[in-house]
This record gives C-alpha cells, sequence and structure tokens, in this order.
C-alpha cells in the first residue's frame, strides 16, 4: 500500500497549492461569466425573434412583384396611386386568409432593445388610432399605466422595453437628425418587448405591408402562396425565417466568440500553471528520489503527482463553480434585472464545457509531469 | 545473509578508459551485527553498499540475499525488499521539507496509519526525539535531530537490513556517537552495514571490510 498522500502536499504548501487553486477558479469564473453575459443576449433576442412572428410580419413587394412598371405611367402620381392600389389589393387578400387578422401597409419604426452585449433592433407598425387597440388584442397585449394613442406621434411601449431603455412616461421615444418625435404615453404588458403608436408626418423609417397573422401563420412565403403569388428576390420582408436566421447568426458569433474567450482563458491559464509546475516539479526532484529509493514504485509516485493535480483542479473547479454563481447571481440581479433582460444563473451545458476544457489542461500537464519522472533516479545516482 | 560472489562494477563501460569501482571480489554478510565497510574516497564502498541494496546493479558477479540472487530480481521485487526488509540512512538526511519529523518517518511505514503513527512516535521518542519535536519541519531540527529521523524512517518497518552510508558524516561528534550508538543497538539483532571513511565510528564493529582501490584490503571480525 502507498503512503504517499496527495493531501500532505497540499495541506503543507497552502501558498503555492492556494496559488494554483485560485488560478483555476477564477479562470473558471471568468469564463463562466464572460458567457453569462453572451447568451443572455442571446436568450433576450430570442424572446423576440421567436414571438415577434408568431404575431406580425411585414412585407414590403416591389413595384414589379405587384405588377405595376413605371414605364406604364405617364406621371409619378399615376404611378404611386397604382401602387397604392395593389398595395391595398394585397391586404384585402391577405385578410381573407384563415389566420390572417388584419393587414394593412404603413409606417414602421424600429424598437431597440440594449443586451449588455450589442443591442437589438426590430420594427414596430405605426398605425391609425382606430387600428391601435384591436393591434394590442392581436399581441394579446394589455395597458398597465398610462393612456393609449390620442393623436400623432404617441406610443405605447412595452413594460420590459420601458425598462430596458429607462423609459418613462412623457419621454422622447426617438431622436434623429429630424429633432425630437413620438411621446411616450402608455405602458403595456405584451408578450415581448414592442410598441405600438401612431405615425408622425414622415419619419423615414420605412413602409411596409403590416400583416397581423397567427403562429401557423408566420412565414411570409406562404401567405402569398395561399393567396396564388410568389416572392421574389427583390421584395422586402421580416418573417419567423427572417427572425429565425438572424437568431441563428448571433448565436453563432456568441458561440464563436465564447469559444474564442474559453480558448484564451484556458490557454493563458494552462501556460501559468504549466510555468508554476515546471518549478514545483523541480523543486521536489530529491523528493521524488527518495520515494524510489526507499521502494516506492514510479507507479506510486506517478498516482501521487495526478492525485496532488486533481485536487488543485478539482478544488478550483469548486471554488470557480461557487464564485461563478455568485457572479452570476449578482450579474442577474445588478445587470440583467435592471436592463430587463432574460438571463439564468445555471447554464450546464457550459458548465460541461468548462469542465472538458480543464481536463485538456490536466492532459497539457502531464507534461511537466512526465518529464519529471524521467529525471527520478535512485540517491545514490544523485550522491554519484 | 548477503553472499556476494565475484563482484565488480564498471562505471564508463563504453570509453576506453574503464573505471572499476568494484574489482571482483567474494564476500560473505552474518546475518546480524554491524558491519562496518572503511576505505577512502573512490575506494568503491558507497557502489558496494548500493549494489547490495539493490539501488545498483553490479555489472559482473552476483549478490545472493537469504538465497536470491538479487541481480535476477524484477523491479517490483526489488522494490518490495526495498520497502520492506531494508532501511536507508543517506549522507544526507533527505527528509522532505514540508513535512513533519513524524510523517517524514511514516512515509516509509508499511501498514495502516494509526499503527504507523504510533510506531513512528516510538521510534523517534527511542532515538531520543522529544514529543514537542515530533510535528517540526526539518527546517526546524537541528542537524542531528534531522538525521536522527531519517534513521527512523530508516527502522520504522523493522527492516533485516539497515544500509547507512556515512551517517555521521554532517555530524558534530557528539551527534555522531549517538547516532553509531543507536545504529549499533539496533544491530543486536539486525544487521546494519555502515559505510564510512571514519575508522573512529567503527568502534565495536563486529566485522569490518577495508576497500581498497575496489577490492578488498582487509576484512576484520570481532
Amino acid at each position: 500500500m502507498s503512503r504517499l498522500s496527495a493531501l500532505k502536499y497540499v495541506a503543507n504548501n497552502k501558498r503555492s497549492v492556494g496559488t494554483m487553486l485560485l488560478a483555476f477558479a477564477i479562470s473558471f469564473m471568468t469564463i463562466y461569466l464572460i458567457y453569462s453575459i453572451l447568451i443572455c443576449t442571446v436568450i433576450s433576442d430570442k424572446v423576440i425573434t421567436e414571438e415577434l412572428p408568431r404575431y406580425t410580419t411585414y412585407l414590403d413587394m416591389s413595384d414589379k412583384s405587384l405588377g405595376v412598371h413605371r414605364e406604364d405611367y405617364e406621371s409619378s402620381d399615376d404611378y404611386n396611386e397604382a401602387l397604392r392600389q395593389k398595395r391595398e389589393e394585397l391586404c384585402t387578400k391577405l385578410k381573407t386568409i384563415d389566420g390572417v387578422d388584419d393587414a394593412y401597409y404603413t409606417q414602421v419604426l424600429m424598437a431597440k432593445y440594449q443586451a449588455i452585449m450589442g443591442m437589438i433592433m426590430y420594427e414596430f407598425p405605426l398605425v391609425e388610432l382606430d387600428k391601435v387597440e384591436p393591434y394590442m388584442e392581436h399581441l394579446d397585449a394589455e395597458l398597465v399605466k398610462g393612456r393609449l394613442p390620442e393623436g400623432d406621434g404617441e406610443i405605447v411601449v412595452d413594460s420590459v422595453l420601458m425598462k430596458n431603455q429607462k423609459y418613462k412616461i412623457g419621454d422622447w421615444y426617438y431622436e434623429d437628425s429630424y429633432g425630437q418625435t413620438f411621446t411616450i404615453v402608455g405602458v403595456m404588458d405584451a408578450p415581448y418587448p414592442t410598441c405600438i403608436g401612431t405615425p408622425m408626418a414622415y419619419t423615414n423609417s420605412g413602409w411596409y405591408t403590416v400583416i397581423l397573422n397567427d403562429a401557423d401563420h408566420a412565414y411570409v412565403e406562404e401567405l402569398l402562396k395561399e393567396i396564388g403569388m410568389e416572392l421574389k428576390p427583390e421584395d422586402d420582408f421580416y418573417d419567423k425565417s427572417t427572425y429565425e436566421e438572424a437568431m441563428n447568426e448571433i448565436s453563432g458569433i456568441m458561440d464563436g466568440v465564447n469559444m474564442a474567450i474559453m480558448g484564451v482563458v484556458v490557454i493563458f491559464t494552462a501556460f501559468s500553471v504549466f510555468i508554476a509546475y515546471i518549478s514545483l516539479m523541480r523543486n521536489r526532484i530529491s523528493e521524488y528520489c527518495l520515494y524510489a529509493s526507499i521502494g516506492y514504485s514510479r507507479s506510486d509516485i506517478y498516482g501521487m503527482m495526478i492525485r496532488e493535480m486533481l485536487i488543485i483542479i478539482g478544488g478550483g473547479i469548486v471554488l470557480g463553480s461557487g464564485l461563478a454563481l455568485l457572479g452570476s447571481c449578482l450579474l442577474k440581479v445588478c445587470a440583467m434585472e435592471p436592463l430587463g433582460l432574460i438571463g439564468y444563473i445555471w447554464y450546464g451545458d457550459q458548465f460541461l464545457k468548462i469542465i472538458a476544457a480543464f481536463v485538456l489542461v490536466i492532459g497539457i500537464l502531464q507534461i511537466p509531469i512526465l518529464v519529471t519522472m524521467s529525471k527520478i533516479k535512485t540517491i545514490d545516482a544523485i550522491e554519484d | 545473509m548477503f553472499k556476494i560472489k565475484n563482484i565488480s562494477m564498471i562505471y564508463d563501460m563504453n570509453t576506453d578508459e574503464k573505471l572499476y569501482a568494484l574489482g571482483g571480489f567474494d564476500l560473505d554478510l552474518p546475518d546480524k551485527g554491524l558491519v562496518g565497510v572503511i576505505g577512502p574516497s573512490g575506494s568503491g564502498k558507497s557502489t558496494l553498499m548500493y549494489c547490495l541494496s539493490t539501488l545498483k546493479e553490479p555489472t559482473e558477479g552476483s549478490v545472493e540475499y537469504n538465497g536470491r540472487d538479487l541481480t535476477k530480481i524484477t523491479s517490483s521485487e526489488r522494490e518490495h525488499l526495498r520497502r520492506s526488509e531494508f532501511g536507508f540512512v543517506f549522507q544526507k538526511h533527505y527528509l522532505v521539507p514540508y513535512m513533519s519529523a513524524v510523517d517524514n518517518v511514516m512515509v516509509a511505514g508499511l501498514g495502516k496509519d494509526p499503527e504507523v503513527r504510533k510506531k513512528a512516535e516510538e521510534c523517534l521518542q527511542r532515538l531520543g526525539l522529544e514529543q514537542r519535536e515530533f510535528k517540526k519541519k526539518p527546517a526546524k531540527l537541528s542537524g542531528g535531530q534531522c538525521q536522527r529521523v531519517a534513521i527512523a524512517r530508516a527502522m520504522i518497518n523493522d527492516p533485516k537490513v539497515v544500509f547507512a552510508d556515512e551517517p555521521t558524516a554532517s555530524l558534530d561528534h557528539v551527534n555522531a556517537f549517538n547516532v553509531m550508538k543507536i545504529l549499533r543497538e539496533y544491530s543486536r539483532d539486525r544487521l546494519v552495514i555502515v559505510v564510512t571513511h571514519d575508522r573512529s565510528i567503527l568502534e565495536g564493529a563486529d566485522m569490518t571490510v577495508e576497500l581498497w582501490d575496489g577490492n578488498i584490503s582487509k576484512i576484520t571480525t570481532a
């Protein structure tokens, strides 16, 4: 039976063991918290990109797709009138689809939702006064504060978005080169952080055919197919497919950033611990030689080294997990909730990824251990 | 206990100028008693001890220990022998710096923890260390105390043979005398082989083997 206890070294070398353990713990915490920040953006965005097309899709068909050609009209007024009529026809046809509550050609404005890293922008419609209430009904949104728009340029904002953008009732919603426009008059609880408002002259935010669809009719291409039309490459639209694509892109970017950051932190940790380990092993070579001389096998000595390393890395993981969860908790309370963002404390997948990265570090640390093992001789060789 | 036949040890085997550390001689050692191996530096006394203790393998010849040829045993048998039947006291104490005196003794022990601890404490007590010194680390102990801890480590398993290479080299006269007294006592029913160049510490030895240039020049028995 081997009496080479790993705990002896750990218990008697608190400073060097503690430093290495702390290095692992801090790396663990850093990777986890960075992931929490990145994933919070993804989760928060996901609510928007999943919920938005369940209620509303936006379509801007080109004149050609609508069958209106500029060269067929003498004046631009005639051309615009033809376009208007075609768009109205389109809306009328769309409304015949079971699953579409309403459709109208109207101006849109952008909602801005600030994540810890980055910002997501998406459309909401500016509608006639009499359409505000039906739109909110369609959204299953409820006015919780203030009032509904009663004139031009007034907006009702979702409570999460109010929190996210630190708006108050009476604030200007929008500031651009044309000046301050749109006043926030009410707060609603909607399924996702959105707004509804009335237009105010020309705002340069674009015009779309806004389709108030249900969750089963969230693809513009399918809607058009139902009314015998088809999408052309020049048509602009925002539907479930667009948001899915955007979500995949965001997830992909975040995954990439996460892996890159994790890689950098793990490489840095592995490198520092590698250097510390070389020095630690070098200082202990005569100890290992003594063990070899008094009859311990090389596997006994290797086993002790591995156990010591596992205690250090395992301790780092335990401490790191504690710090990471604590940090994640603080992050949620101090940064995510005040911004109305969605984030969790526990991310099992990321936890496993970090452990896998640390297993890789264990693999890297085999190098100084094996180099030291090759240098272990019996004491006669030292004294020779 | 040991039957050495035609033992030779050649260093720098692959060079033209071969160095004969042991020149090829026979030697029988008793089952118990204090055996001194004496000679000047380079005479081969340490090499002989390392060959007997399996730390080195002779180039030629055989070393029989209780009927087994130590040059033909496997490495695990060698390790087992060194752990259970042999004890080592090296020229320097080679104590593990971060371990207490008692832990340094226990590291060589065989058996369950509480038993080994008890035995280690008894050994240290027998060797003159006080209870309050058991928990001290080597840096807090004197040279003599460190060497006594090293002797306790060598004796913890009641080995049949204790090999001591210049055990008094780094000690003052009083400590050297005390260390030899301990080894002499142990040799009453065990074999203690002491390698030294200091004839004075071998006073009362049961057998003295004098080496010169890798060969036995004289054997004296009491």
